[in-house]
């Protein structure tokens, strides 16, 4: 065959030896072994295999940490769990402080599964009313929820909002922006903006209809829901608490050798001097704390309010049925801020 | 990440449908504007609260509000006022908890409305360079430095922003001047050679912002400063070249072949067209003239100054205050030695620096003896480059050596040599050359070099008979010069050509020399004659 010149190449490459190359290091000869090692293992994840089950604090954590599952179906599970639980607390107290559940279950409020937010709403109701702390964070939410786009959401947030009416008036009125901003939610949300809003409003030359304000025939359960909510809201804004003259004159006499106790004495709620916003971002008007109803009143009316909200009440009034029922409610709550 | 759309989703929050309505008809479609932006609000107002919530939750995320609002915000001027500094916000206060997603889309968000010229370039650079600097995340670094990057470009794009320019360079000199130890110059550093590369920055103003850099404190600015001045225009050649050469490649004669066998049609047509439209592009394009661009080693302000401060700051001193690798030593004592090379600097210190590194066993000696020959130039002192030269032959040029070694060595030689042919004393000289009878190729070519060096420049150096033919010649005709003509430091006359021509010519014409100078002297007070016979004083009121 004779030898090809590829097996020549071979052969002589055998014997070559590697041009030295100046000022680069020595390159690593071919019988060179390589002795590093690396030593690998494999690890199990450990499963509890004890007999006895685990105590209730664990299986609370272990719920907790399971409301931010991906799957409804769990979600919701955890948060019966946790309802139940909160329940059947008594005096032991729970296992993390109604504040952190109360972190962590209220994203849940917007949840797109209509079951996870009844149970969130139905733990929130299950929790010690006065131990949740500030509601900024619910209100926000909930203020969210009551512009959504989903009507069911819509919907299921007016009845959170009901409920924190109802169980913590107070605090909600000193969520800062509390007022102003949850009113103003309402104004977007039915879109009473005094006559800014003309019908038909020809623009750039090109005709465009503008939406009415009923959407749907038959359906205005939301509405009606609305107005109702609404009307709650101005009548627990606008009223001052009943104060009692005697009261104070009472107090004062059972303490007689001290004078103004309260005032002196460290407060027992916590970040007392919240409301004083000192190291917070400079609020507007609509953010501000309004602790005082005559306060609210006057706040009310300076942003020409009132108007506004009298017409839309007049303009819902006219349709009869359960809206123009719950168009009058609200005009009688109105009819507080008139006075004075 | 993609997500299961919920049926809800489908109908009520189908965004990018909205999106698309609202693109063709926006006054009609208000309402839902108002009421999508409502729901950003107040979502918003829960980040800014709380940063740290999970975007997931529920059927409306806040970024895929934002990406709509974004998109159509030009369409609701009014409404849309205050969007742009709440995710100035956001993105200030809390950068580091936000979700990666979220934070991400904001930024494209700004960079969109930046598009859209809702906002201008310098509210968006001012927003996005302290992110740069601040973030520990890498992938927001790389995202801001692109979308950095991109929106100077798209500024400088039609015409060159000078104002834009000139505010960015200044904010990057001074993140570099302002505190030379920290790391973070090294983004500016990054951003001015990405700019200059791309030709965005051509100026001596960038060229300076590199010039600290090389100066500051920090290695990886060190190198990233010297890397700029030794390899700039090369980079910014192969862009040119890789960008020409992706257009390349249409051959019109095969197309032409194929248009005719095919079907014909009105989209082969169409594509056969826009074919030979390209080729003509890429011809003007060749065949327009280059715009003028100066090196960056020509636009640096003060050279000597520049070598000086490099060598005295990195090289010199026993424990310098940034630590250098080898690599990046090289790289400074390359730049010095260029810079000393081109404009013909003086820094005699250098020199001696070599001595230490000139061994056969040095790591990269071949930099080094590249460095020195290029530092190496007609106006350094003989007796500074001398014992550099001797060295060299010492330790390379043995017959104990390598036969690279020896080649290696005597090359470098020949390199000094050709810029100072001073440095080569006699013996040496004779002695080296003696090598061209050696068996080793490269050794044999490298002392011919040298010989044929030395033939042209300094005959009377090398012995009778290595002097060649011609060179012995001129030798003997010019017999009183001396062969070496050259001394140190002299400089041949300037002169202007063809001046002997114009003599020549004005004989030619007949002219007089002496009374053509004596005329031309003539009028030489005209004016001021003129003017003071002219009238009295002139009142100028």
């Amino acid at each position: 065959m004779g030898s090809s010149a590829k097996k020549k190449r071979e052969k002589k490459s055998d014997f070559k030896k590697t041009k030295l190359k100046v000022g680069k290091a020595r390159p690593k000869n071919t019988n060179a072994t390589d002795t590093s090692l690396a030593a690998k293992s494999i690890i199990l994840k450990q499963q509890s295999l004890s007999e006895t089950s685990r105590d209730a604090t664990a299986l609370f954590h272990h719920n907790l940490s399971l409301v931010s599952s991906s799957n409804a179906k769990q979600r919701e599970n955890a948060l019966q769990y946790l309802t139940t639980a909160c329940v059947t607390a008594g005096k032991e107290g729970l296992p993390q402080s109604a504040g952190a559940i109360v972190a962590k279950a209220q994203p849940y409020l917007l949840d797109g599964d209509k079951n996870v937010r009844q149970q969130v709403l139905k733990l929130l109701k299950a929790l010690p009313a006065g131990e949740i702390g500030p509601l900024d964070q619910i209100l926000l939410y909930t203020k969210a929820g009551m512009v959504h786009l989903a009507d069911d959401i819509k919907l299921f947030s007016l009845d959170v909002m009901d409920w924190l009416l109802h169980t913590n008036a107070e605090a909600v009125m000193a969520c800062p922006g509390g007022w102003m901003k949850t009113l103003r939610t309402f104004q977007n949300l039915l879109s009473w903006h005094g006559g800014q809003m003309a019908n038909g409003a020809v623009a750039n030359g090109k005709w465009s209809a503008t939406k009415t304000a009923s959407n749907k025939l038959g359906s205005n359960k939301l509405l009606v829901h609305q107005l109702g909510t609404l009307a709650n809201l101005l009548a627990i804004g606008l009223t001052a608490p009943p104060v009692d003259p005697l009261a104070a004159a009472k107090r004062a006499a059972q303490r007689f050798p001290l004078h103004q106790l309260d005032a002196h004495l460290v407060s027992k709620k916590s970040n007392p001097f919240a409301y004083l916003n000192l190291f917070g971002a400079v609020r507007d008007v609509e953010s501000e704390v309004y602790d005082d109803a005559d306060e609210r009143i006057a706040v009310f009316r300076e942003l020409g309010l009132l108007e506004t909200f009298s017409e839309g009440a007049r303009e819902a009034k006219k349709e009869a049925g359960e809206v123009g029922r719950a168009a009058s409610g609200v005009e009688k709550a109105l009819r507080l801020a008139e006075v004075g | 990440m993609k997500r299961k759309l919920g049926a809800l989703e489908k109908v009520d929050a189908d965004l990018p449908n909205l999106q698309h309505k609202i693109r063709n008809d926006p006054s009609s479609y208000q309402d839902d504007f108002v009421n999508q932006y409502s729901q950003y609000s107040s979502l918003y107002e829960l980040f800014l609260s709380s940063p740290t919530t999970t975007d997931d939750t529920g059927l409306v995320r806040l970024r895929d509000l934002i990406d709509f609002v974004s998109h159509v915000a030009d369409c609701y001027p009014s409404i849309t006022t205050g969007f742009a500094s709440d995710l100035t916000r956001l993105l200030e206060l809390h950068h580091a908890t936000l979700e990666a997603e979220l934070r991400d889309k904001i930024v494209t968000s700004l960079v969109l409305l930046r598009r859209k010229e809702v906002i201008d370039s310098n509210t968006l650079l001012n927003t996005l360079w302290p992110l740069l600097i601040s973030t520990p995340s890498k992938s927001l670094r790389a995202l801001l430095f692109q979308k950095i990057l991109s929106d100077l470009r798209t500024s400088n794009s039609k015409t060159t922003n000078h104002k834009l320019n000139r505010s960015v360079q200044t904010t990057c000199y001074n993140i570099i001047a302002s505190d030379p130890a920290s790391p973070k110059g090294l983004w500016a550093a990054k951003l001015t050679r990405e700019l200059w590369r791309r030709q965005v920055w051509s100026d001596a103003k960038a060229v300076s912002i590199m010039e600290i850099a090389a100066l500051s404190q920090d290695a990886k600015v060190v190198a990233g400063g010297v890397r700029f001045f030794l390899g700039g225009d090369q980079e910014r050649e192969e862009a040119a070249d890789e960008d020409s050469d992706n257009e390349g490649g249409i051959d019109m004669r095969q197309l032409k072949h194929q248009a005719g066998i095919n079907k014909k049609s009105a989209k082969r047509d169409k594509e056969l067209r826009a074919a030979a439209a390209k080729v003509k592009r890429n011809q003007e394009k060749k065949n327009a003239p280059h715009p003028l661009n100066f090196s960056a080693l020509h636009l640096l302000h003060d050279p000597q100054g520049f070598a000086e401060k490099l060598f005295a700051q990195h090289l010199q001193p026993s424990q310098p205050k940034v630590r250098l690798n080898l690599e990046q030593k090289l790289l400074v004592l390359n730049l010095v030695s260029r810079l000393v090379g081109l404009h013909k600097l003086t820094l005699i210190p250098l020199y001696s620096y070599f001595i230490k590194f000139l061994t056969p066993r040095q790591p990269s000696v071949t930099g080094f003896l590249a460095s020195l020959a290029q530092a190496s130039h007609s106006l350094v002192p003989p007796d500074v480059l001398d014992p550099l030269v001797q060295k060299i032959a010492n330790e390379f040029v043995s017959e104990a050596a390598a036969s690279e070694v020896a080649s290696a060595g005597l090359n470098g030689i020949r390199e000094v040599c050709v810029r100072q042919p001073l440095a080569m004393n006699e013996t040496l000289l004779q002695d080296l050359v003696q090598y061209r009878k050696s068996k080793d190729k490269g050794v044999q070519m490298a002392a011919r070099g040298l010989l044929s060096l030395y033939r042209e420049v300094g005959a009377e150096m090398l012995r009778k008979r290595d002097r060649g033919r011609d060179a012995a010649l001129k030798l003997r005709s010019k017999d009183g010069d001396g062969g070496l003509d050259r001394r140190f430091g002299q400089v041949d006359e300037g002169g202007i050509e063809g001046l002997d021509l114009l003599e020549k010519w004005k004989e030619e014409q007949g002219l007089d020399e002496d009374e053509e100078e004596a005329k031309g002297w003539e009028n030489w007070d005209a004016e001021s004659d003129s003017s003071e016979s002219g009238g009295g004083w002139v009142n100028v009121e």
